[in-house]
């Protein structure tokens, strides 16, 4: 299968990520294997280490996708670029999803460009371009919004042993998605510098046609949240749209002047929500944002676009795209599945669906069935298999899904698809959702439950989890699976879709 | 048909023979009849358990106990009242002997309760699992 890299630069690259991962893991195809490159110089930021979690929790959940199933949760295979690599040529390279760049390890931007060996005149030069602020700046968590030093920095991820094996390894029918922010730093800088090295197609020596043919699309997030502070914080979000103008009128001349890309999406929302100002680190860790969502909607559109082309590194009748819902209660501004568009609810309602069910199925309902013949034959779905590597990986990963769900409903603007209450720890951060006890039906905003004839509900499993329960009985009577974890995915995709759709949609 | 069912009710394991009596329900052709509703009615309690039943929140021991205890009590109730409303009219004064015959009944009521469960529960979908 044709692999798409997804170069994700900075904190919002890694968010959108993150948003991409749950809907594939929700089973949300892209008939691309994706191959996430983590550009972060910020080894510590909260948001690139949850994505890096969840994306290693992911790749343990899909090598038990059975192949010949048409749909399944976690079917859409996400590798390292170590793994491609390694499957390629046996070489073993680290297959970790954030990649280090060459000589950032800590300290001050001086000591990175080693400002003290300089001669008098680029001494000079460097005094000129930078300030004495810039000079001192730690790098230990990124470039703090400045991308004239993001841009220097990220030069030398280009030099690296993993931009080669990329540029080595990268086939004619490959694709490429670049995700970064406009208005930061480490995003603003990298977009540009990756996409100029891109469409050169060398790498230390090494020439890439393909490379420089390749299709290359990009999402450039536009400002989407403000920051606390004043005037004396590093970062000030009061700069974010004099960067945005900035960086749009370099991207005119150099990006979409020069054909250089041949899908850019724009997207972005006005900016009505604030998030603590934190320079980097641990505490780094924004909530989940609709516009990611859209952002990662993006690269499957991009994914899924048969007529983009490339000629001699420049495109051919690019695009350029953005995004939009297709309504909103300005008096009451929360998104639900009826406000997205018709195509947009196609790709992601029911998938989604499927995994909030299965997550809430798992939490308050596995554990009470497993006599009943699902769980009891062979393979088994037992407490060995609940405490199965597998199993803890999944359990994670949903509970990274159940907080992107509640963190996406509290931010500003709120994506609420589900009638669900977000629940916090004592320092506000959420940990999860809660439901009520009623029906499980009765949990998709604004869609109620199918009327059914006296007949069907005669016919029926049941109610709430009992529908479930009835679906995974019946699909796996009969039934051979190959082990228990392809057992799991087969069962509760094809379980939650039927009751969905028995039920709601 | 009744001697093959008089045969299963009077057999010397689990079966019930009272000369004059055991005459009596030969002659009647009652085996054939309490054979006969033992067969439909315990079939019928397994169906019924097995298929109309086959939903999530009835694969419990329980409620497959319940079914069976109704089939047994139905099939105890019924032989011990018909034979001895029938013996009566035909002038026939019997005390014990209905009571035995009919917890001969129940027991391979229980019995072929569990033999059908045994063979329809792989039928069944939610209730597979059920009694074991």
């Amino acid at each position: 299968m044709p692999k798409l890299y997804v170069f994700a630069i900075g904190g919002t690259g890694s968010r959108v990520v993150k948003s991409l991962s749950m809907l594939l893991a929700s089973g949300v195809k892209s008939n691309y294997e994706i191959v996430p490159i983590i550009l972060d110089p910020d080894a510590s930021a909260a948001d690139v280490a949850r994505t890096t979690r969840l994306l290693n929790n992911y790749r343990v959940i899909n090598k038990a996708v059975n192949p010949n199933e048409g749909n399944s949760f976690f079917k859409n295979k996400i590798e390292s670029l170590g793994d491609v690599v390694g499957a390629a040529t046996g070489e073993s390279i680290s297959n970790e999803f954030r990649l280090n760049i060459a000589d950032l390890h800590g300290g001050s931007f001086s000591k990175f460009i080693d400002y003290n060996s300089l001669d008098k005149a680029n001494e000079a030069l460097v005094s000129l371009l930078f300030s004495k602020s810039n000079l001192d700046l730690s790098l230990e968590v990124g470039f703090q919004g400045n991308p004239n030093i993001g841009s220097v920095v990220l030069n030398k991820f280009t030099e690296s042993v993993e931009y080669l094996q990329f540029v080595q390894n990268f086939q004619a029918e490959d694709k490429i998605f670049i995700l970064s922010s406009i208005f930061g730093g480490t995003g603003a800088a990298g977009f540009p510098l990756i996409l100029k090295n891109i469409r050169e197609g060398f790498a230390s020596g090494h020439y890439n046609e393909h490379l420089k043919n390749a299709i290359v699309g990009a999402v450039t997030v536009l400002p989407y949240f403000k920051l606390d502070g004043d005037s004396s914080e590093a970062i000030q979000s009061s700069t974010f749209i004099s960067k945005t103008k900035a960086a749009l009128s370099y991207y005119h001349k150099n990006i979409s002047g020069n054909r250089s890309i041949n899908a850019l999406y724009y997207i972005g929302d006005t900016a009505s929500n604030n998030y603590k100002n934190v320079i980097g680190g641990v505490g780094q860790k924004n909530d989940a944002h609709f516009v990611e969502l859209a952002s990662a909607l993006a690269i499957l559109d991009f994914a899924d676009e048969p007529t983009l082309s490339t000629i001699e590194g420049r495109a051919i009748d690019p695009k350029y795209l953005e995004f939009g819902i297709d309504s909103i209660d300005e008096n009451n501004p929360i998104i639900s599945f009826g406000n997205l568009s018709i195509e947009t609810q196609k790709r992601v309602k029911l998938n989604l669906t499927q995994l909030f069910y299965t997550s809430l199925y798992l939490d308050h309902e596995l554990s009470k069935v497993q006599k009943h013949p699902f769980a009891a034959d062979e393979p088994r779905l037992d407490d060995n298999f609940l405490n199965s590597h597998f199993y803890s990986s999944l359990t994670a990963f949903l509970k990274e899904f159940k907080i992107w769900l509640a963190e996406l409903k509290r931010n500003k603007i709120s994506f609420s698809p589900y009638s669900i209450s977000e629940t916090t720890d004592p320092e506000g951060n959420i940990t999860g959702f809660s439901t009520s006890n009623q029906d499980i039906f009765t949990f998709v905003s604004g869609v109620p439950k199918k009327q059914k004839s006296l007949w069907k509900k005669i016919k029926a499993a049941g109610s709430s989890y009992e529908i479930m329960t009835g679906n995974l009985n019946a699909f796996a009577k009969g039934k051979q699976f190959a082990n228990a974890e392809t057992k799991f995915l087969d069962l509760f995709t094809q379980a939650s879709e039927t009751s969905i759709n028995e039920e709601l949609f | 048909m009744n001697d093959l069912f008089a045969a299963v009710y009077e057999n010397d394991f689990i079966g019930f023979f009272s000369s004059g009596f055991s005459e009596e329900i030969y002659n009647q052709f009652l085996y054939q009849k309490y054979g006969l509703t033992l067969i439909i009615s315990v079939l019928l309690g397994v169906l019924v358990y097995y298929k109309l039943m086959d939903k999530p929140r009835f694969a419990r021991l329980l409620y497959w106990l319940i079914v069976l205890l109704v089939t047994v009590v139905f099939n105890f109730v019924f032989l011990f009242t018909d034979a001895r409303s029938t013996l009566k009219v035909a002038g026939f004064t019997f005390d014990q002997e209905y009571l035995s015959l009919a917890i001969v009944n129940a027991l391979y009521a229980a019995v072929l309760f569990c033999l059908l469960s045994v063979i329809v529960k792989f039928f069944s979908i939610n209730t597979s699992k059920i009694p074991f």
